[in-house]
């Protein structure tokens, strides 16, 4: 079972693989994957959300 | 010779091999307890997991083994205390099975299907940008290419319509209302705004100058919005009149759209139904303390709905499974290319220690079920 607070899953079901994420903090994070590219936004103080993204390299 | 006239020699060696019976009993129940790994090789994990979670969920099976244990042992006769011993080696086995470190080594999920494993690599992230966003944000988007962003903001529980900031280019944000969203490519928008009592789909560029109403719908519950690259659209959502999941599906290019509805009031027990031409999944799953369970789902959309008929009577006996209830329904898909393989999930709480997951995944279209894969990950 992946820890609550392990580095997120990204399962890619077509290829039957699954990317462990390295490099940023997103737990927590609700994340959005389209091909290379990987947006997660995360709220701050619940007034203010910020939206990162990220190129995705395997 | 009757035990009163024995002479106290012979009662002396009685009382000895009583004493190294049971001194021998203990250790040798003990070691046949760390020997139930070895029974894992030979039972099935799940008849193993139904005897644990059983096990653990029958908690006067260990007090009735004990309580028994306590009153043999008190009784002078040896053959009380050795019963009194084995007693105590089920009570202990019995706990054991019970235990969660039992499960993980033998048992298995319960719902999950054979799968091949999926593997696990190591991914790099490597920041492109970051926008702040004023208020709360509820959901994500992202462009097919990522190449922009939307985020709805937080509503009231009866708002029908959602405040949507979209990052109409790198760092420049746009808002709007709207009922749902979604990138049709990277510079289009498709939009639901509510029409008084109706909807109206559209397809917005991101400048706003020119809209082209694509449909005109009833108000929807959980309604979703999905746009392909191949030129197809469509609205998903549950029909609270009709008492249906409404599926309408069209194209940019023009045509009458279609519909297509899944009543919630059909009968059928585990029921699966792939509706090819339409990418949609309809499951319903008849679960014990939840009469009917059905499953909406588009490439986005897991919507659990109860049915309405009427509940079966409450069986006499119990089992670990009657205390399942299905507590959310999680669907993933990787919306890049078509079709899209989709995924369902769904989380049931029960007493056992950690949730118990159940997939099933399906390529749209297509009538095929693909059986459940699970992450290597998973089971570390």
């Amino acid at each position: 079972m992946n820890r609550w607070d392990d580095a997120p899953l990204l399962v890619d079901l077509e290829r039957k693989a699954a990317l462990r994420l390295r490099g940023a903090d997103l737990r927590g994070a609700i994340l959005a994957w389209q091909g290379e590219v990987l947006a997660a936004r995360v709220n701050v103080d619940g007034d203010e959300t910020k939206v990162s993204l990220y190129t995705v390299r395997e | 010779m009757s035990p009163a006239s024995s002479s106290p020699l012979e009662s002396a060696v009685s009382r000895t091999r009583s004493e190294i019976l049971l001194a021998a009993l203990v250790p040798f129940g003990l070691v046949m307890l760390s020997s139930l790994g070895a029974v894992g090789a030979f039972v099935s994990s799940l008849p193993a997991m139904h005897v644990s979670l059983w096990a653990s969920e029958t908690p006067s099976a260990f007090v009735a083994l004990v309580a028994t244990g306590v009153v043999l042992a008190s009784l002078p006769r040896t053959t009380a205390r050795i019963g009194a011993a084995l007693a105590l080696v089920a009570a202990l086995g019995l706990a054991f099975i019970g235990s969660s470190a039992f499960r993980e080594r033998f048992g298995r999920d319960l719902f999950a299907s054979p799968g091949t494993s999926i593997p696990v690599s190591e991914a790099s992230l490597t920041r492109i940008r970051e926008v702040t966003v004023p208020g709360g944000a509820t959901r994500l988007l992202l462009s097919p290419r990522g190449g922009s962003f939307a985020v709805a903001l937080e509503a009231g529980d009866n708002a029908r319509e959602s405040d949507y900031v979209v990052e109409t280019a790198p760092g420049r944000l746009s808002s709007m209302r709207a009922v749902a969203l979604e990138f049709i490519d990277e510079e289009r928008i498709l939009v639901l705004e509510r029409n008084e009592d109706r909807a109206m789909l559209k397809a917005r560029a991101f400048d706003r100058e020119s809209s082209v109403v694509l449909h005109d719908l009833p108000l929807l519950a959980g309604v979703d919005l999905d746009a392909d690259p191949s030129g197809i659209w469509q609205v998903t959502g549950y029909d609270r009149v009709e008492g249906a999941l409404l599926i309408v599906r069209g194209s940019f290019d023009g045509g009458a759209p279609r519909e297509t509805r899944f009543s919630s009031e059909e009968d059928g027990s585990t029921l699966v139904a792939v509706s090819p031409g339409l990418r949609a999944l309809v499951a319903r799953y008849d679960m014990p303390g939840l009469p009917l369970l059905a499953l909406g789902a588009t490439p986005r959309l897991v919507m659990p709905f109860r049915s309405t008929r009427r509940a079966r009577p409450r069986r006499a006996w119990a089992s670990p499974f009657s205390r399942l209830n299905a507590s959310r329904a999680l669907l993933w898909r990787r919306a890049s290319t078509a079709p899209r393989p989709m995924a369902v999930e769904l989380v049931f709480s029960c007493s056992f220690p950690s949730p118990l997951h159940s997939r099933l995944s399906a390529s749209f279209p297509g009538r095929s079920m693909e059986t459940t894969s699970r992450p290597a990950a998973d089971s570390s």
